[in-house]
């Protein structure tokens, strides 16, 4: 999608958004709303500008196409999964699975080396968070 | 405070620790063409949790001044500054290593690093203590409007988007409006989730929004190798020359009081320090031809003045609570999390601690340069780590980061969240800085904000603005908006001018 028409589809949502929790935050009680409010606005005056500069310059920024690479978003999605295995397979265990399926997703061809660097990483995370932190990575029990 | 205190107070071995790891962990990010000094303060903010204030400081301002360093062995040997304030030096630095001249070009550039680093200490020694006084005259009108500069002048500054910067910085303080209402204990935006309701933890989202983000990006091209020059370690010569430092020395000084200025105004980092100190160097060079083909006073210029600005960027930080780069605004959360707060009493009450601080930052950069060129010859070994290790490696790391502040799994949720706006943000040219800045200086802009509306009899514009320094703040707030408009306008009229 090209970069011009991505603004204005941006611009648009947050104008909606900030709309929409104006209309939550005016039941707030008291002076509660009143911060709160004026951001929203403010969000939404800067949004309307947004849109209107982007339409303004349509016919002049035509280039920087914006493109989402699929290995970002599945690298994402795993991190996500391993963040909830934790509790079940402890920090240790989960990322280890995160690790070895870097090799598929990644397509790695040097094993020897990204197993001695995962190998010496999960080494430094024990020694300074587990053992030095006293960060609980090890019992599930925190995990959940 | 007596300098023998300081210094018996700096030079404990928990400090000491957290200088040398600081200063070896921010030259190995440096090194990284990709990694940034950011993404190393911010993936190490969680580490200082366990630490003494002092410690903890020292191990963050180490990692940041060695890191803006590290930036400049890529720029000059791949010709891929490893941070955005060596883009300037590798102009020179490259073209000399092309030539087979790699060992002048990091001895200048680590003479030159170091020397703006402790002109920049000094400069923060100097000049923070007394510029702290203004912060006593402050009240709820001032900081609310300090607030609002200090995003203003970031947002404007940080990317060169306007309205981008600004719509960050707005939602940064929306956000920070999230969960019980101190004054009323109501529950804001929180949706029916109980997690929500001590409001956003702003370390994750520092976190996932400038390490977690950058992973995504990482991740993109994986198998990304770089691309060395061969040159044999064995011929290393790290000993700088005196004929080379006599070339440069004048030129070093110029533009390391180039950089402490830029460095002072907010939002103006490193980069913008470099090219200014660069152009000047040039201008005034006899032998303008020079600059562009090796020349030791370009790297120099550049190299001083990215360095120099590390130091400055603290100043209006630790006495107005502004952050003068990214990096100073996630240190200003660091110095939050440690019960530290911006102004007078970090220079009294707190004087042990900042002192020795700015005394160890100062020593950090002496360090960084002697352990630069011991370390400069594995450059390539360092530089060679692929992206498939690095991405993951960061992923862990932040995961890990954000569960150690207070062994909870929502922090590391929170931090997965902003991963992913920071990636959408960084896609879509909108600053991540203003953001975490909006989500920090959020209640402290609302507290003014709440008071001048309790305070103000008449109207609440009237009472904000019915002192000096609030309307200095608020002429400052209307020239920085008017002056990124300009430039906005400015940019569109010479793009069509390129176009036609």
């Amino acid at each position: 999608m090209k970069r011009v028409y991505l603004n204005i589809f941006v611009g648009l949502l947050l104008g909606f958004i900030s709309l929409s929790l104006l209309y939550i935050s005016s039941n707030f009680p008291g002076t509660s709303k009143n911060f709160p409010m004026t951001m929203l606005l403010l969000i939404f005056l800067l949004s309307l500008f947004q849109i209107i500069i982007s339409i303004y310059r349509f016919k002049t920024i035509k280039q920087n196409n914006f493109e989402i690479k699929k290995i970002s978003l599945i690298i994402f999605c795993l991190t996500f999964v391993s963040i909830y295995l934790m509790q079940f397979l402890n920090f240790f265990g989960s990322f280890l699975l995160f690790f070895l399926s870097g090799i598929y997703f990644y397509r790695i061809k040097n094993l020897k080396f990204y197993l001695f660097g995962t190998l010496i990483l999960f080494l430094s995370i024990y020694l300074v968070f587990e053992f030095g932190l006293n960060v609980s990575l090890i019992n599930r029990e925190f995990l959940g | 405070m007596e300098s023998f205190e300081v210094l018996s107070n700096l030079f404990t071995v928990g400090n000491s620790f957290s200088i040398i790891f600081g200063v070896v962990i921010g030259l190995i990010i440096g090194m990284l063409p990709g990694l940034t000094a950011n993404l190393g303060v911010a993936l190490l903010l969680p580490v200082t949790y366990g630490l003494e204030p002092t410690s903890a400081l020292l191990l963050l301002v180490s990692v940041y001044t060695s890191a803006i360093y590290g930036g400049s062995f890529p720029a000059i040997l791949i010709n891929a500054p490893g941070t955005s304030a060596s883009a300037a030096t590798a102009l020179d630095g490259y073209v000399l290593t092309k030539q087979g001249k790699f060992n002048t070009a990091i001895r200048v550039s680590t003479f030159a690093s170091v020397f703006g680093g402790i002109v920049s200490g000094f400069a923060l020694l100097f000049i923070a203590p007394p510029l702290s006084m203004i912060s006593l005259k402050f009240g709820p009108a001032q900081y609310f409007m300090l607030a609002i500069f200090g995003l203003t002048i970031i947002g404007t500054l940080s990317s060169g988007n306007f309205i981008k910067g600004l719509i960050a910085g707005t939602v940064g303080l929306f956000l920070s409006t999230i969960g019980s209402d101190l004054d009323s204990g109501y529950p804001r935006f929180t949706f029916g989730f109980s997690a929500l309701l001590s409001g956003i933890n702003f370390v994750p989202a520092v976190i996932g929004l400038f390490s977690m983000s950058q992973a995504l990006i990482l991740s993109e091209d994986p198998l990304k190798t770089i691309q060395l020059n061969k040159y044999k370690t064995e011929m290393w010569k790290f000993l700088p020359k005196f004929i080379e430092v006599q070339k440069v020395f004048l030129n070093c000084c110029v533009s390391s009081i180039v950089g402490v200025l830029v460095g002072i105004l907010p939002g103006a980092g490193g980069d913008i320090a470099s090219w200014v100190s660069y152009n000047e160097a040039k201008r005034f060079s006899k032998n303008k031809v020079e600059f562009g083909q090796g020349s030791l006073k370009g790297i120099a210029a550049s190299e001083c003045a990215n360095n120099a600005v590390t130091g400055s960027a603290l100043i209006p930080l630790l006495t107005l609570g502004i952050p003068g780069s990214t990096t100073a605004a996630i240190l200003l959360g660091a110095l939050l999390i440690h019960g530290l707060l911006p102004g007078r009493e970090l220079f009294t009450t707190y004087g042990d601690i900042t002192y020795s601080v700015i005394w160890g930052f100062i020593f950090a950069n002496l360090f960084m340069g002697m352990v630069g060129l011991l370390i400069a010859r594995y450059f390539g070994k360092i530089a060679k780590i692929p992206n498939y290790f690095l991405a993951p490696a960061i992923i862990v790391l932040s995961v890990v980061g954000s569960y150690a502040i207070g062994n909870n799994i929502q922090d590391v949720y929170t931090m997965v969240f902003f991963g992913l706006i920071g990636y959408l943000m960084r896609k879509l040219n909108y600053p991540p800085a203003p953001l975490i800045l909006g989500l920090i200086l959020g209640p402290i802009a609302e507290t003014g904000f709440r008071q001048s509306q309790i305070l103000a009899k008449d109207s609440l514009m009237v009472y904000i603005l019915n002192n000096n320094i609030s309307l200095v703040l608020f002429v400052l707030t209307i020239v920085s908006i008017l002056s990124a408009i300009y430039l906005e306008v400015t940019k569109k009229t010479n793009y069509e001018k390129d176009i036609s």
